[in-house]
């Protein structure tokens, strides 16, 4: 941070938008990676930022499940410049809590400044050497969730202000992306553990007496999959030996359990059982963390290759301990976070209920009662209706559940009643079909209690012959879901985001599916010239693009429709709604919406650097233009000098002869010698031309055929950007094609001097009044080409000295060395090159070449 | 017309032109005296008879204008005829400001120089 300043370049415009620009390349790739790679983008997008920056440290904060505080998730640093490897950040972390308090950008340029409350983040700072701190808050749906710390060795007072923007442009971007893939990963664990405990509850509401330790298996199975669970074990407490908990199930995943059924918890896990029986669960990570007074069950979890293990006690209702579930892995160790282990203990209590059923001697009359305190914790309850006579039965929990009181009178219409309105419709034709077809249904919909709350709930049953045989009932588990839509929500709030990034984006941002435009943010509405985004959606992105650089994109929405992913970049020309033209610059990349993927494309307008680019190409050519015109000037002003010599000695001697001729006796030995004087001269004169004429480049003339339109076309193309800064229309109507036989080359810098000179004779005009026309006619025998501007015209006493007085025009007029260029190519062609102003405005140049 | 007694200093580095208008001035029938150099017809001066001087302004040892200056100094009545390239207007009036200055305009044409010459020469009476 000594040097904030990138290496490259001072922090000019160009600079700044460098870093912009890197922030949006970081994006792209952050977004369009799939969930386990955004860690690796994000070190890749820390290593960019802080070697762009030329930090010394970059670290990103995170909180983890099991950590109660945060932890330092990614790190950076500048090889040799500090300690190879950083030390996890200390879990009281300052700079967090104080930065959920503003959003803004906190700069400490000494860590002396840090205040005692911080100590623990400055002796952190110290132990790797930083002396000042960059930080700013990860931030998702307004709540605080780490920070992103740019640090260095020395003090640092300021940073740039753009470059603080940007920077927190792209922190914004990276939380996005973090807590995408945090919601997302949420989102999936809700709906994969709700629906399993559904299942598995469905499974033993219609189990038969028999089928229970099958149906314990199945589960054990089920939860190992859905959790990576290497074993999944069932301890029970036997009846006869209340002190101990013998195994009756297990689960082992390679399918090879270590076990013989009826192991004796108390000779090997004499502390897990002290826990289980108590009620407590009992969780450790590592085998390590088991505390000493374990060591026996230590040694019994290294037997059987336990890395990592939780137990959660089999309770019914209070107080009554059944036995145990446990979880291990033993591939690797593993974390159980807090969320998960709640999960585990809802599954306990189903099994804990199957269980009870199973040694309950007077078998419960409706099961229903029974499954509904085993569902007690799901937030679950059951119901079952009778159609003929109309009949309402609903568990207790179920009447919580609906917001009914104990013993309130629920008849089948009011039960429906308090379906959501907008819901109502659909619940009564799953219900219909239900009965109908007698095949399970599942179903989800909003509940509208009388407080104003909504819950969703997901229902599952089946229409059955009830108890008696007699009449069919609907029996149906119904499960508060609210808390997975609501992590469905957030979902779709981080997707929202993503959407308000690219909308907020500075750069114009397209979006693009099936070829055709699915969204474009304001900046892409503004420089391509609409006027909403509703004049551009679903339209196709080929039509964004001027006819000369669709080809490309063809290729290239083609590569990303049928399953590219890398982002490319490629330069070609936009098309603005007024079908005018402008260079762009685009990075396109893959992202996943939650409706599949889609092209995205970043885009830069990169007029004005084209501009810039073009007028130094002007300048090179002005300075090569100027260069050649003073190379001339010289040569000229120095032939004038050195010829002037010699004629002028010749002219004397002429004279002198003359007047010696006007004597009585002319002195014809004088005459003589005048005379040969003369003749030396002259040969002198005619040595200077021979030397200019060496000096002067040769050009080696290649005659080949050659098609007039086609070279008038070259032309155009080579100067299109020049035509269209000037606002030039362009006429070719008149072109015919003809073939002449000429040194291309030469005839391209005719033409070439002859659209020069129109187009700056045409400055003059107005935009709209720029005309240029080529017409090319073929005559008896030689072909015509003329040039036709609407500029200002020349003054008819000077047209005809533009080719003979060339000397003294070179100084001011290059119109003059331009002509005479021409001139000599074409009448070395054997054509001639005229200039007559036109009867309205401007002048046509003119010149002819013999046919082939 | 020619006035015999009257000397006409001719100053060119170039031989052949020298040459040439020496011959063309004698044929006019005036005294000549030719000098290769402006350091030469500065060794030349005082001069204090009838003449004038033709000069070429472009000369390796010293400028026209430096040249105009120092005979102005020494002979301020001796006219002078100074040969140019024709269009360094800037100097003709630098040089015209400082002595009694005609110009002549290469390639020089005899017959200009000749009534020239003669102008310079009764301007001096």
């Amino acid at each position: 941070l000594t040097q904030y300043k990138p290496q490259k370049a001072q922090p000019g415009a160009e600079n700044r938008y460098g870093f912009e620009a890197l922030a949006w390349d970081v994006l792209a790739r952050v977004m369009k990676a799939p969930d386990n790679q955004i860690d690796s983008k994000i070190d890749d997008a820390l290593r960019r930022i802080v070697e762009f920056l030329n930090a010394d440290f970059g670290i990103l904060i995170q909180p983890t499940e099991t950590a109660s505080g945060p932890i330092q998730s990614h790190a950076r640093v500048i090889p040799g410049r500090a300690q190879a490897s950083v030390p996890a950040y200390p879990d009281s972390c300052f700079w967090v809590d104080r930065l959920s308090a503003g959003g803004q950008p906190a700069v400490v340029s000494r860590i002396d400044d840090l205040p005692p409350e911080a100590a623990e983040d400055k002796s952190f700072f110290r132990a790797i050497g930083v002396e000042t701190v960059l930080s700013l808050a990860l931030k998702a749906r307004d709540a605080v969730f780490g920070a992103f710390i740019l640090a260095g060795r020395h003090a640092q007072k300021t940073w740039p202000d753009e470059i603080l923007r940007s920077l927190v442009l792209l922190v914004d971007c990276l939380s996005c992306a973090l807590d995408g893939k945090r919601t997302r990963l949420e989102f999936e664990d809700q709906l994969r553990f709700q629906t399993l405990l559904a299942d598995i509850s469905t499974k033993f509401l219609h189990l038969a007496a028999g089928q229970l330790d099958s149906e314990i298996l199945s589960a054990l199975r089920r939860i190992s999959e859905s959790f990576d669970i290497d074993r999944c074990t069932l301890w029970q407490m036997r009846a006869d030996r209340p002190d101990t908990l013998i195994l009756t199930h297990v689960y082992q995943r390679d399918g090879a359990s270590p076990f013989v059924p009826e192991v004796d918890a108390a000779e090997f896990f004499p502390w897990i059982l002290r826990k289980g029986i108590e009620g407590d669960i009992a969780v450790f990570p590592r085998l390590c963390d088991l505390p000493p007074e374990a060591a026996r069950d230590r040694e019994s979890f290294g037997k059987i290759g336990t890395k990592s293990f939780l137990g959660v006690p089999l309770s019914v209702g209070a107080g009554t301990n059944l036995g145990a579930l446990t979880f291990s892995t033993t591939r690797a160790e593993r974390d159980w976070p807090d969320r998960s282990i709640r999960q585990f203990q809802l599954l306990a209590q189903v099994l804990a209920n199957a269980l009870a059923r199973k040694r309950s001697n007077d078998a419960l009359r409706e099961s229903e009662v029974f499954m509904d305190v085993s569902l007690d914790c799901a937030r679950a309850g059951i119901w079952s209706v009778r159609f003929a006579p109309p009949e309402i039965w609903l568990s207790p929990k179920m009447r919580q559940l609906c917001g009914f009181a104990p013993d309130e009178e629920v008849t089948p219409d009011k039960f429906l009643g308090i379906v959501h309105p907008d819901d109502r419709e659909m619940v009564d034709r799953m219900v219909r079909r239900a009965v109908e077809t007698t095949e399970d249904f599942r179903m989800e919909h909003r509940v509208l209690l009388p407080d104003g709350t909504i819950l969703w709930i997901e229902a599952r049953g089946r229409f059955h012959p009830d108890l008696t045989g007699k009449s069919k009932r609907l029996t149906a588990i119904s499960m508060d879901i609210t808390e997975r839509k609501m992590a469905e929500a957030a979902l779709h709030v981080s997707q929202e985001r993503f959407r308000e990034l690219v909308e907020q984006a500075p750069m114009p941002i397209g979006i693009v599916r099936d070829y055709e435009i699915l969204q474009v943010n304001s900046k892409y509405v503004e420089v391509f010239g609409y006027q909403n985004v509703e004049e551009l959606r679903g339209q196709p992105i080929i039509e964004q693009w001027a006819p000369r650089s669709r080809d490309e994109i063809r290729k290239m929405v083609q590569a990303y429709e049928t399953g590219l992913t890398r982002p490319t970049e490629f330069e070609g020309f936009g098309l603005r709604k007024d079908r005018t033209e402008f260079p762009v610059q685009a990075i396109v990349t893959v992202v996943q919406l939650p409706d599949g993927p889609a092209t995205v494309a970043f885009l830069r307008d990169v007029t004005e650097e084209r501009a810039i680019e073009r007028e130094i190409q002007r300048l090179r050519d002005r300075s090569w233009h100027a260069e050649r015109l003073a190379r001339a000037g010289i040569i000229t002003v120095s032939l004038a000098h050195q010829l002037n010599q010699p004629l002028s000695a010749i002219l004397s001697n002429a004279q002198a002869g003359l007047l010696l001729l006007d004597r009585e006796n002319p002195d014809l030995e004088e005459f003589r010698d005048i005379l040969k004087d003369i003749v030396d001269d002259d040969r002198r004169a005619g040595d200077i031309i021979r030397t200019v004429r060496r000096i002067l480049p040769r050009e080696e003339s290649n005659r080949e055929t050659i098609s007039l339109a086609k070279l008038i076309r070259e032309l155009i193309a080579m100067l299109h950007s020049e035509i269209l800064d000037q606002g030039v229309e362009v006429d070719t109507t008149r072109v015919v094609d003809c073939a002449v036989v000429a040194d291309k080359e030469q005839i391209r810098q005719v033409l070439l001097n002859l659209i020069t000179n129109a187009i700056e004779a045409m400055q003059i005009r107005a935009r709209d009044q720029r005309r240029l026309q080529f017409s090319v006619a073929r005559l008896e025998s030689e072909a015509r080409v003329d040039v036709r501007d609407s500029g200002p015209g020349i003054p008819e006493r000077r047209i005809g000295k533009m080719f003979v007085d060339p000397f003294r025009t070179t100084k001011k007029n290059r119109l003059g060395i331009g002509l005479m260029i021409c001139s000599s190519i074409v009448e070395s062609h054997g054509g001639r090159v005229w200039l007559v102003n036109n009867p309205d405005c401007g002048l046509t140049a003119s010149f002819t070449l013999p046919l082939k | 017309m020619t006035d015999t007694d009257a000397t006409v200093f001719i100053v060119d580095d170039d031989p052949s032109v020298l040459k040439s208008l020496t011959r063309l001035i004698r044929a006019a029938g005036w005294n000549v005296e030719p000098l290769a150099s402006g350091c030469d017809f500065l060794a030349r001066l005082p001069f204090s008879g009838r003449g004038c001087a033709i000069i070429d302004l472009r000369m390796p040892d010293i400028t026209g204008l430096d040249l105009c200056k120092r005979i102005a100094a020494l002979c301020p009545s001796l006219p002078t005829i100074l040969i140019t390239d024709g269009d360094d207007f800037k100097l003709r009036a630098a040089a015209a400001a400082v002595t009694l200055i005609d110009f002549v305009s290469k390639p020089v044409d005899g017959e200009v120089l000749l009534s020239d010459v003669r102008a310079a020469l009764a301007r001096q009476r």
